[in-house]
């Protein structure tokens, strides 16, 4: 791994009123690194990749992209970072006042001078990409759940960003539909030097796309590390989470 | 007794809280129309639906105003022998108060209602945080094509309005109590002002943009799921409402003079 850092979050705190999600998240990505994010439900890991983009702020601590805060961007600052990124939301967050070929062209409509037919083309190659291909015309309502998923993900790839922030790609679809966006994703890694940030809870699909594997865990970076290290490691919180096993430390039983 | 009072109060505390980001989101939406990006279609988008959801209900209001207030003006002037001024009351009055505040009531209760609808719905299935992650500016993109499209059309359709409200005077005083269908029309004329038309008109212009500011922050304030949009949109009718009875007064007070 090269020492180019990217992305750094440093010291991470943030709260809602009286519960402390993140107490201290520390976390360096490098430029074109696949960084999974693994933790139980509710252990704050779509909270950490919302301070990325700068959706959510800070109570304490920082991230950095290419060394400059992203919480003290100006208004300019901000969007011109965010036209960099693309996310994938959890549970897709499509516009459901648009049709699928609208949002996945929203991006491009507004950001890029691209021409109708140019856009209409980048579209459809997405939307192939995510085996979604001719259903430019279908609402967001006649979706199913992993459809919608995907046309999510064509959405946040469409501009061709150099960070992507997955927040679980492979929930909710088969396991052969989760294998082909694990490779799309290793895809946009290894071809176009994506940086990634993922989330997911699907270890197979975290040892397959993961350069590094950092466990989330009481707020904190419990251990980092390789597939293999995450794999062999002897800290029993990990051994338990990735073994998905009902006893143990997490749940002190 | 507590329970009314305490209603009251937090009626008045939601709506000193919503007075001030109302101001903020004011100056944001007035900042963010010195540049570009600016979403023209969706301008023209929201003046049609603002339009389509507030023409009939405004017709329909003004229509009956009119001659409700034709009704008891006729009544109140037949004591001194005066019914053929009718006209002049009534077209004043339609002009000046009676469609401004009632049709921006009612275009509260449609309009205001569904952007907060539309808008709480986006924030709570993440929409509006997607729209930023993709560098569009929600203000930009979502409130300032609202607060555009009320405040042009609710003049338009008070215009139509006040029309329809004379005609609905004409109807009562001519048709229904024998008024001299002549004297009606030249009474209407003869003393209605431009002033009093625009006056309205400005009223109008004010109201709107208070019923999409309201219905835009209840919108954007929005919490939990199914339930806060409810809240959201109850909300932004219960705050526009307030707002254009309140601005009224000194609305009056400024175009007076
Ligand atoms: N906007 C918010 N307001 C209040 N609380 C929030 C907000 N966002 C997240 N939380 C709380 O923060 C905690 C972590 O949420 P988060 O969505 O990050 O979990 P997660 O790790 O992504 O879980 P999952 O795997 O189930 O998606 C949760 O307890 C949640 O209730
Ligand atoms: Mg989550």
């Amino acid at each position: 791994m090269d020492d180019d850092v990217f992305i750094s979050v440093e010291g991470l705190h943030k709260s809602f009123s009286s519960q402390r999600v993140l107490r201290g998240v520390d976390l360096s990505i490098a430029r074109g690194e696949s960084m999974v994010v693994i933790g139980g439900s509710g252990s704050g890991k779509s909270v950490l990749i919302k301070h990325v983009i700068g959706l959510l702020d800070p109570d304490e601590g920082q991230v950095r992209v290419e060394g400059q805060a992203v919480g003290e961007l100006n208004r300019t600052g901000l969007s011109d970072l965010r036209r960099r990124m693309g996310m994938l939301f959890q549970y897709a967050a499509l516009f459901d006042s648009m049709n699928v070929g609208e949002n996945v062209a929203f991006a491009l409509r507004q950001h890029t001078k691209m021409k109708d037919a140019e856009i209409k083309d980048r579209v459809e190659e997405v939307l192939t990409w995510v085996g979604l291909e001719g259903l430019e015309e279908k609402w967001p309502a006649e979706l199913s759940g992993g459809m919608k998923k995907r046309v999510g993900l064509a959405r946040a790839i469409a501009l061709g960003p150099e960070i992507m922030l997955y927040d679980e790609p492979t929930t909710g679809l088969d396991p052969i539909l989760a294998d082909q966006i694990n490779d799309l994703i290793i895809d946009l890694n290894e071809r176009l030097h994506v940086t990634s940030i993922s989330i997911t809870h699907d270890m197979v699909s975290a040892y397959k796309i993961a350069d590094r594997i950092a466990m989330l865990y009481r707020g904190k970076i419990e251990e980092i590390g390789t597939p293999e290290q995450i794999q062999g490691s002897s800290n029993p919180v990990i051994q338990q989470f990735i073994h998905g096993r009902a006893e143990g430390p997490i749940t002190g039983r | 007794m507590i329970r009314l009072i305490s209603g009251l109060g937090r009626i008045v505390i939601e709506f000193g809280e919503d007075i001030g980001q109302v101001g903020i989101l004011f100056f944001k939406a007035i900042a963010s129309l010195r540049r570009p990006p600016f979403y023209f279609h969706t301008w023209f988008v929201q003046m049609l639906e603002v339009g389509n959801r507030s023409l009939p209900v405004v017709l329909v209001t003004s229509l009956f105003s009119g001659m409700v207030f034709a009704l008891q003006s006729w009544q109140g002037f037949a004591r001194f022998g005066a019914t053929e001024m009718t006209g002049t009351v009534v077209a004043i009055a339609i002009t000046r108060e009676m469609v401004p505040v009632l049709a921006s009531l009612m275009v509260a209760g449609r309009a205001g209602s569904a952007m907060a609808a539309e808008i709480g719905t986006m924030v709570v299935t993440e929409q509006v945080d997607a729209l930023r992650t993709m560098g569009t500016d929600p203000i930009e993109y979502l409130a300032v094509p609202r607060l555009i499209a009320t405040s042009v059309m609710l003049p338009v359709v008070v215009m139509i309005g006040d029309l329809v409200g004379i005609y609905g005077g004409y109807l009562v005083v001519v048709k229904l109590m024998g008024g001299g269908e002549v004297t009606y029309w030249q009474r209407t004329w003869e003393f209605l002002m431009m002033s009093d038309v625009t006056s309205g008109l400005i009223k109008a212009a004010v109201f709107g943009l208070i019923i999409a500011l309201f219905g835009c922050v209840r919108g954007f304030n929005t919490t939990g799921g199914a339930q806060g949009v409810g809240r959201a949109t109850t909300g932004a009718v219960v705050g526009g409402s307030m707002g254009i009875l309140i601005s009224n007064f000194f609305l009056t007070k400024l175009l007076i003079g």
